[in-house]
């Protein structure tokens, strides 16, 4: 093993290694920034251009784009209202009110500093979990995943805080939208209406966006005001330090939602946007300052960053010891796995150990890379929080039509954005939770698969292992607290 | 305003129902595959229908408990509130009908010039919009988002 990791460490240390991973952090920021395009698109479109490398290299450079994506995309998540990736929807919530309130700096420096810890811890639980991979990932099963979902839809709860039905009612209705489309269980189409966009039912982007962005467009254009209150200090690189020192003074918030991305990771199919939702939620709940949270919190913005990039590190795991993809990103890096002639799997573990130790080390060192570009960068961004609504308006406009086409190629995703902008602004005018909505509308497809999967598999009975009884005792807590807290 | 906090559940919570009775009833859907929307759709209905009941007894135009993400800004009852939704669908329908070099730039020249700002100031920050788009995601990064106009292409 020893030996392993001496000749991974010496193929990440070759000099074109270490270029294509320096040009992997830098496009995988590009696309990060760019609304629309996400670490699969990019991993797709870069695909062709590892042909005839070496293989390491090759798989590096991939990894590397793809694991910065999300530091970057959290960047207009803040700033602007838009989210830069699907899964950095979570970190608006809070981002978005400290870029109002002149605080976009912070904002950005604890967003980067926890991505860049989060990327650090998940590569360490990689590393130390190579050796023992296939007995980790073969202990979780469906009613486990079945579990942590359903914990997630009981984090509901704390995020509709206010009045408690409507915000019930926005995540039930954010469930409800998922289930449009294929069964994935059964294979049956529902409410389809003989119509084939809706095969696949409504997708996460014009929803996010519409929920999200149309209606602080709309905000923007109506009332001409900045972004930022007139009153704020112009941003500057001290700001950006200082919510780096915030995010490494809140370690313990930074470590507890990285375990979440690991874990979240590990199980395929759990996805990087439960992931960020879960820890948000679970940071809403459990951190002192639980009214700020949605206003500015700056704990709102450390919690899904540190568990979107642990994440990464997690859905390595499975995709290694077994070729089984941890996310949809990773399918396709299975692909180029498949390229360069190479299976995944305990074989692959057996007789390539450097490759796998080399593309653990680029995950931690691309994460660092990626925090500190950013934080070069992110201090002259802030400068568009303080344009005038009516000059910014129109270009968040294109950046919201380009980003929405540009996910899929599909201009029903466009056309999308009108009703569920109207449904966004009437949720945010009547106040309804739009996070419980979204929360509902990510998880319910795999409570429903891992439902059917966990009765067919193991019956009642399911709920008997360990971890289902763990996460009902979670679940209990959770709701138990949160009803107390609501009666206080 | 309290006629569409009354409204809106009311409204979301029907349409759910009469998809789930089209699913049982029309579309013959078995409780396999309508089973997951119907427990969700009746829970989304109770919630709602006590929603309905709380906004009933509320007083008209009284102060509500904020949510906790959502600040409200009264925008539903502005006019300019809904030129934007306009603006966006005349944006939707530029970049789908003149493709997303053209559409883009004409969009942000018109809003601008709408909104006051200088002819020059306007028409310049469109040439720019389209060619940035153009430039990233059409010559960088080689997406395919239609840049001609569907008769052009």
């Amino acid at each position: 093993m020893l030996e392993s990791i001496a000749q991974g460490l010496a193929s990440f240390g070759q000099p074109l290694a270490l270029l294509y991973m320096v040009l992997g952090v830098l496009i995988g920021s590009l696309v990060g920034l760019l609304p629309g395009l996400n670490g699969l698109t990019a991993i797709a479109l870069m695909l062709p251009f590892i042909h005839g490398m070496d293989p390491a290299i090759g798989l590096a450079f991939l990894l590397a784009m793809h694991a910065v994506v999300n530091t970057a995309g959290s960047l207009t998540s803040i700033l602007l209202g838009i989210p830069g990736e699907p899964t950095t929807a979570a970190v608006m919530i809070d981002g978005y009110p400290m870029a109002q309130q002149g605080r976009a700096g912070e904002a950005i420096g604890a967003a980067v500093a926890a991505s860049a810890l989060g990327g650090l811890f998940g590569a360490g639980v990689l590393l130390l979990l190579l050796p023992v991979l296939a007995p980790v990932v073969l202990y979780f099963k469906s009613p486990d995943t079945l579990m942590l979902a359903l914990f997630g839809v009981a984090l509901i709860a704390i995020l509709s805080k206010g009045n408690m039905a409507k915000g019930l009612f926005a995540g039930a209705l954010g469930m409800f939208l998922a289930v449009f489309g294929y069964q994935d269980t059964t294979g049956v189409p529902r409410f389809w209406f003989d119509f084939d966009y809706m095969l696949e039912g409504f997708q996460l982007i014009p929803i996010t966006l519409g929920l999200f962005a149309v209606p602080e467009i709309v905000s923007l254009g109506t009332t001409g005001r900045s972004i930022a209150v007139p009153q704020a200090d112009r941003v500057g690189i001290g700001q950006v330090l200082f919510g780096v020192r915030v995010a490494l003074r809140r370690w313990a918030l930074v470590l507890r939602s990285s375990v979440v991305g690991v874990v979240a990771g590990i199980m395929p199919g759990v996805g990087g946007a439960a992931a960020q939702w879960i820890a948000y939620a679970s940071a809403a709940q459990t951190e002192k300052n639980k009214a700020q949270f949605g206003k500015g919190a700056v704990e709102g913005v450390i919690a899904p960053e540190a568990a979107g990039n642990s994440k990464e590190g997690g859905a390595l795991v499975p995709t290694l010891a077994f070729g089984v993809p941890g996310s949809s990103a990773m399918a396709i890096l299975i692909g180029a796995f498949f390229l360069f002639g190479l299976t995944p799997g305990p074989d692959f573990l057996k007789d390539h150990m450097p490759i796998a130790v080399h593309l653990t080390v680029t995950l931690a060192v691309a994460n660092v890379l990626a925090a500190i570009l950013t934080i070069a960068i992110g201090a002259q961004l802030t400068g568009i929080t303080r344009l005038p609504g009516h000059v910014l308006a129109p270009f968040l406009m294109v950046t919201l039509l380009v980003g929405t086409y540009a996910t899929a190629n599909d201009p029903m995703d466009v056309l999308l954005l009108i009703p569920f902008g109207i449904l966004g602004l009437l949720l945010k005018e009547l106040n309804y939770s739009r996070p419980a909505l979204l929360l509902g509308f990510v998880l319910a497809p795999l409570v429903e698969t891992y439902l059917h999967i966990s009765l067919q598999a193991h019956g009642w009975a399911f709920l008997l292992r360990p971890i289902p009884l763990a996460a009902m005792a979670g679940i209990t807590l959770v709701i138990f607290t949160t009803a107390r807290r609501r009666a206080a | 305003m309290k006629t569409l906090r009354i409204a809106v559940p009311l409204v979301l919570a029907t349409a759910m129902a009469v998809l789930l009775l089209l699913g049982r009833y029309r579309l013959d859907y078995d409780m396999l595959v309508l089973g997951f929307p119907l427990a969700l759709g009746g829970f989304a209905i109770v919630m709602a229908a006590i929603a309905i009941v709380v906004e009933w007894r509320a007083p008209a135009g009284g102060p509500e408990k904020k949510g906790m993400f959502d600040e409200a800004e009264e925008l539903l009852d502005k006019p300019q509130a809904w030129a934007q939704f306009a603006w966006l669908a005349g944006g939707i329908a530029l970049c789908l009908g003149l493709g997303f070099a053209i559409g883009p730039a004409l969009l942000v020249a018109a809003y601008l010039r709408a909104y006051r700002q200088s002819w020059l100031f306007s028409a310049m920050a469109g040439v720019l919009t389209g060619g940035t788009v153009w430039l990233i995601f059409g010559l960088a990064l080689q997406t395919p988002l239609p840049m001609l106009p569907p008769f052009l292409r």
